[in-house]
């Protein structure tokens, strides 16, 4: 079932996109990702691929970005339709040791957990199991 | 509003207390000082006083019986009288040697000697003695001395009289008449002694009552004085006690503030000297399970990559420091040799064999400090190489250096990416970075705006998206050294 979701990467850091994307794509052999540079360009993302969009898309956010950080672009994402929202979940994804980030991403509505870079697939895979068991 | 006038109130008292704080204190302790010393005078003057008047009611009991057993002597012819006669009369006769011994610095144990045989109390006499010899010119001490040496010739007259009546006593030639002639001699010579005795007691007594007076006046302006120095005092402390509350919770404020700045500054740093970690331990894991030796090779250019940007990283922070903590160390500097030194170390750069580089230098020499020149210049030729554009064929770094009346100008010019308008106010701010870049560490532009800063200068920048970017650097001919950043 979640073998249909979507990856979206939102990272500002090239290195750290392509390092996630082949995380994804050789240790859980997930190929249907995007990726995009800043919080403005998900958004866009967003509203474009909305009547596109599969059963379901997961976020691999990152905090620190130019322009608009991963919680701004939280709060902009709030405002989106339900039916988007629906059928989304939001993990952070960051190298941040900043207690009031792991904090504030921790009590967000939206994000469903906050992980330290890199990507750390068996992770991702026991959040996999638990969503498929319920 | 009230706490406003609070706040006026604290600030008078803060100034006028710093200004008087001494003055109060060296008052209180002069007041306190004169006050004892006035007040140790001024008794041991009454006690003084008050033992001359005690001597001279034992000078006036003395001669008093002297006269009455000289006129019972020349009645009864009884040798005891003429003895009592002579006795009496060695109580003022004492009190005439002390004065003339006085008047004349005499030998202390012939004073001592004459004030005991005046029945003087002997724990008085170093009293008599001392007002005599400190105010025997003084007025009102000169007059009872006067008096005295006066009714003391009266002593000696009486003296001479009952001599004289002793002598024709005893040699049989007494007659009724010379006892008349004696009383009427003793009588004068008692009143002549009475009215001396009177003026030596009124003028003692008169300036006893002026000393208590000025003393009663002089205690009183010594205490106002104290109690308004004390008043003083306990206000300036008040301000002081207030003005460090102020400052400390300024201090507290400033505090505050500068461990956020600090927690930000760390949290921030550590991400950024982390995130390039992160890069390279994500890129070992997915070369770990990767096959294809092209592939392999482009993981490794990636992690150089990474490890590059953590090392500017650290060279920023390492820069951002020195800046800081380092003193200023003016000094005769070639700008020319900075700014080429600049160039050069960024001579392979990527991307730097593709830029022009044009000076202009009308200015060479400054008074300035080398390490912030070349923090300065560093960062802005790496800055100018790095956002070069690509998509342009040619690219040029222009640097010019001019002097106008109060300043040294630098220009530095490329035709580069530019810096959109929103941007330009914000890329002085420390971590700020632009969209699409990688490059930056957030740190450069703050470094190079603190560094002319402390150059006691400022930088402008003009700036067009895709046409160039251009850095103007004032420095003040004549600087005045800060020693802490402005702001």
């Amino acid at each position: 079932m979640k073998a249909k979701c979507k990856f979206l990467i939102v990272d500002d850091n090239e290195v750290d996109q392509m390092v996630t994307r082949m995380l994804l794509k050789k240790k859980l052999a997930i190929d249907d990702v995007s990726q995009v540079s800043t919080g403005d360009e998900a958004l866009q993302w967003l509203r474009q691929s909305d009547s596109t969009l599969a059963e379901c898309l997961i976020i691999l956010l990152d905090i620190q970005m130019p322009e608009m950080d991963g919680f701004q672009f939280l709060e902009a994402y709030d405002k989106m339709g339900d039916d988007v929202k629906h059928k989304t979940s939001i993990i952070m994804l960051s190298s941040t040791l900043d207690p009031r980030d792991i904090r504030r991403a921790h009590d967000h509505k939206y994000v469903k957990t906050l992980l330290s870079k890199p990507m750390p697939t068996h992770r991702l895979g026991e959040l996999f199991a638990e969503d498929a068991d319920n | 509003m009230i706490v406003r006038r609070f706040a006026l109130l604290r600030e008078k008292l803060v100034a006028l207390t710093q200004r008087n704080f001494f003055a109060l204190l060296v008052t209180i302790v002069v007041s306190l000082a004169l006050l004892t010393v006035t007040n140790y005078f001024t008794i041991k003057i009454l006690s003084s006083v008050r033992a001359y008047a005690n001597g001279e009611s034992q000078y006036s009991k003395g001669e008093k019986g002297a006269a009455r057993h000289l006129i019972s002597y020349v009645n009864t012819h009884d040798d005891s009288d003429w003895a009592k006669f002579k006795e009496e009369l060695g109580v003022p006769i004492g009190d005439s040697l002390a004065r003339v011994a006085l008047t004349h610095n005499g030998d202390i144990d012939v004073i001592r000697q004459g004030f005991l045989a005046g029945r003087n109390h002997p724990d008085d006499i170093d009293n008599l003695i001392w007002l005599f010899r400190h105010f025997k010119n003084v007025s009102f001490m000169a007059q009872a001395i006067q008096a005295w040496k006066e009714a003391d010739q009266a002593i000696e007259k009486e003296y001479r009289l009952g001599e004289e009546a002793h002598h024709r006593l005893t040699s049989g030639q007494w007659s009724s008449n010379d006892q008349r002639e004696l009383i009427r001699r003793i009588n004068d010579i008692s009143s002549e002694l009475t009215l001396k005795e009177r003026t030596f007691s009124s003028v003692l007594g008169a300036a006893a009552r002026d000393i208590n007076h000025y003393l009663f006046v002089a205690n009183i302006f010594f205490t106002l004085l104290i109690l308004g120095c004390a008043l003083g005092y306990a206000a300036s402390m008040i301000g002081r006690i207030l003005k460090s509350q102020t400052e400390l919770e300024l201090k507290n404020l400033d505090l505050t503030n500068t461990n956020r700045e600090l927690d930000n500054f760390v949290y921030s740093a550590s991400h950024d000297i982390r995130a390039p970690l992160m890069s390279l331990k994500g890129l070992i894991e997915i070369a770990q399970i990767e096959d294809d030796p092209e592939q392999l090779k482009e993981y490794l250019k990636l992690m150089q990559l990474s490890l590059e940007k953590q090392d500017h990283f650290i060279n920023d922070i390492i820069n951002f420091s020195r800046n800081k903590r380092v003193s200023l160390q003016m000094q005769e500097v070639s700008l020319v040799e900075v700014i080429d030194n600049a160039l050069n170390q960024h001579r392979f750069m990527k991307g730097a064999d593709r830029i022009d580089v044009h000076r202009e230098y009308s200015l060479d020499k400054v008074f300035s400090d080398p390490l912030r020149l070349s923090i300065l210049f560093n960062n802005l030729v790496s800055n100018a190489i790095k956002y070069s554009d690509a998509a342009k064929d040619c690219c040029f770094l222009k640097v010019k250096t001019y002097p106008t009346e109060d300043h040294n100008i630098i220009s530095i010019e490329d035709n580069g990416v530019g810096i959109r308008p929103e941007d330009q106010k914000k890329i002085f701010d420390m971590f700020f970075v632009t969209q699409n870049n990688n490059k930056g560490t957030g740190l450069g532009l703050y470094i190079v705006k603190e560094a002319v800063q402390k150059l006691g200068g400022s930088i402008a920048v003009e700036s067009e998206k895709n046409v160039g970017t251009k850095f103007i650097i004032q420095i003040p001919k004549r600087q005045v050294v800060s020693l802490s950043t402005p702001g």
